[in-house]
């Protein structure tokens, strides 16, 4: 497994067994990794990013363009959870 | 026996031979040192610590305070750290043995005892509550630790939170407080049951005197304590009490990325943080009077005890 989870109150952190990162969400961000996970594909495998743009703007209604969104997507790639 | 019912001059015998023991509870140390005023201060500060005979053997930690040699013997005499063949600090002044000793022993443990998440952090306990207080130097942290000492909280540290990744509890690492500045009047005004050292003035961290560990807290040195609260203490003169509640993963992050190892230890140290902050609740708690800081704390803790008691009940917090 790439990563370890752990949902604290609303938040939630979560370790990156390659590179020993550890990654602080704010409730806003779990909210976005927990619906990511729910459609990630049945071998484990990143949610393609097509994919995950459309979740985070038609289902959550998200702007996929403010920084903060972009930096979340990116460090989201980087843990292996959108292609 | 207690160390403060061994005869000064036997100490002295002992430290001289490189067979005087100390346990503080996650350490034990071997202490070589020929320094007289050292070791007439440990026989004060650690006079309730378990006294250990010549002959004990093992020791986690070997550790020799000596006084400079050749002109330095003389002239400004100084004293000199080693542990286990490293000397990581330079000289002090001979007088300032102490706080040598003590700083050492400080940066001996957190280099080593990498089986434990290593918190930067007091700890106390009442029973077997452990309370979690981590804040950054100049918060009032030990300050805080030291009233809560006197005011019947059993002491386990002033300095790490020593938390077993296997058993999730967290073990005393004890030694006396280092009280800075003002505090130190602060403390000696808080009660008269406390039993604090010599004055060092104009140390690297300002003028220190350090609190010996009582009785209560001695007594529970292999005792471990399960994680109930963490506080992040602040004070601020003349400020009214406040207290907050944290979120779980403020708190974690406060906790995991001040301790001293977390980043060597992995997902061991990631499963064991998260662990507490799951099981404890967090606050920020704002101060300007201690009475009142420990009276929260107690509160606090009253609550912690009733939502685990639910908990185990079945019924939500």
């Amino acid at each position: 497994m790439q990563i370890c989870y752990r949902r604290l109150d609303d938040g939630a952190i979560i370790f990156d067994h390659r590179t020993w990162k550890t990654h602080v969400l704010t409730p806003a961000a779990t909210i976005i990794y927990e619906a990511l996970d729910e459609i990630r594909p049945a071998d484990g495998g990143p949610v393609p990013n097509a994919a995950a743009l459309a979740l985070l703007q038609e289902d959550l209604d998200i702007e996929t363009d403010t920084p903060s969104t972009q930096q979340l997507l990116r460090m989201l790639r980087h843990l292996g959870v959108i292609a | 026996m207690r160390l403060r019912e061994q005869p000064l001059h036997a100490l002295s015998r002992q430290a001289d031979r490189g067979r005087l023991y100390l346990d503080q509870g996650a350490a034990r140390l071997r202490i070589r040192s020929s320094v007289k005023g050292f070791i007439r201060n440990l026989h004060l500060l650690y006079g309730a610590f378990p006294y250990l005979p010549a002959d004990t053997g093992f020791a986690d930690h070997h550790v020799e305070l000596r006084r400079g040699r050749r002109l330095r013997a003389l002239i400004r005499p100084q004293s000199r750290f080693r542990t286990d063949g490293q000397e990581p600090f330079e000289p002090f002044p001979l007088h300032g043995a102490l706080p040598l000793f003590e700083w050492g022993i400080n940066w001996s443990f957190a280099q080593r005892a990498n089986q434990y998440i290593l918190l930067h952090s007091g700890v106390l306990a009442r029973a077997d509550q452990a309370v979690i207080m981590a804040a950054p130097p100049g918060s009032g942290k030990s300050t805080l630790a030291a009233a809560m000492m006197l005011s019947g909280f059993r002491l386990l540290s002033d300095e790490f939170g020593v938390l077993d990744p296997n058993s999730g509890q967290l073990l005393p690492m004890l030694k006396p407080v280092a009280l800075k500045n003002q505090s130190v009047d602060v403390i000696r005004a808080f009660s008269d049951q406390a039993v604090i050292g010599p004055l060092f003035i104009g140390t690297r961290k300002g003028d220190v005197a350090h609190l010996a560990p009582n009785e209560t807290s001695t007594d529970g040195l292999h005792r471990p304590a399960r994680p109930a609260l963490v506080i992040f203490p602040a004070f601020e003169a003349g400020a009214t009490l406040d207290c907050r509640l944290m979120a779980g993963e403020d708190a974690f992050a406060h906790l995991a990325f001040n301790s001293f190892n977390y980043h060597l230890l992995g997902p061991i140290g990631f499963h064991a943080v998260a662990d507490v902050i799951a099981a404890c609740p967090a606050y920020r708690l704002r101060f300007g009077q201690l009475e009142a800081a420990i009276e929260q704390i107690r509160s606090l803790l009253d609550e912690a005890d009733r939502n685990t008691q639910r908990a185990a009940q079945g019924h939500p917090k």
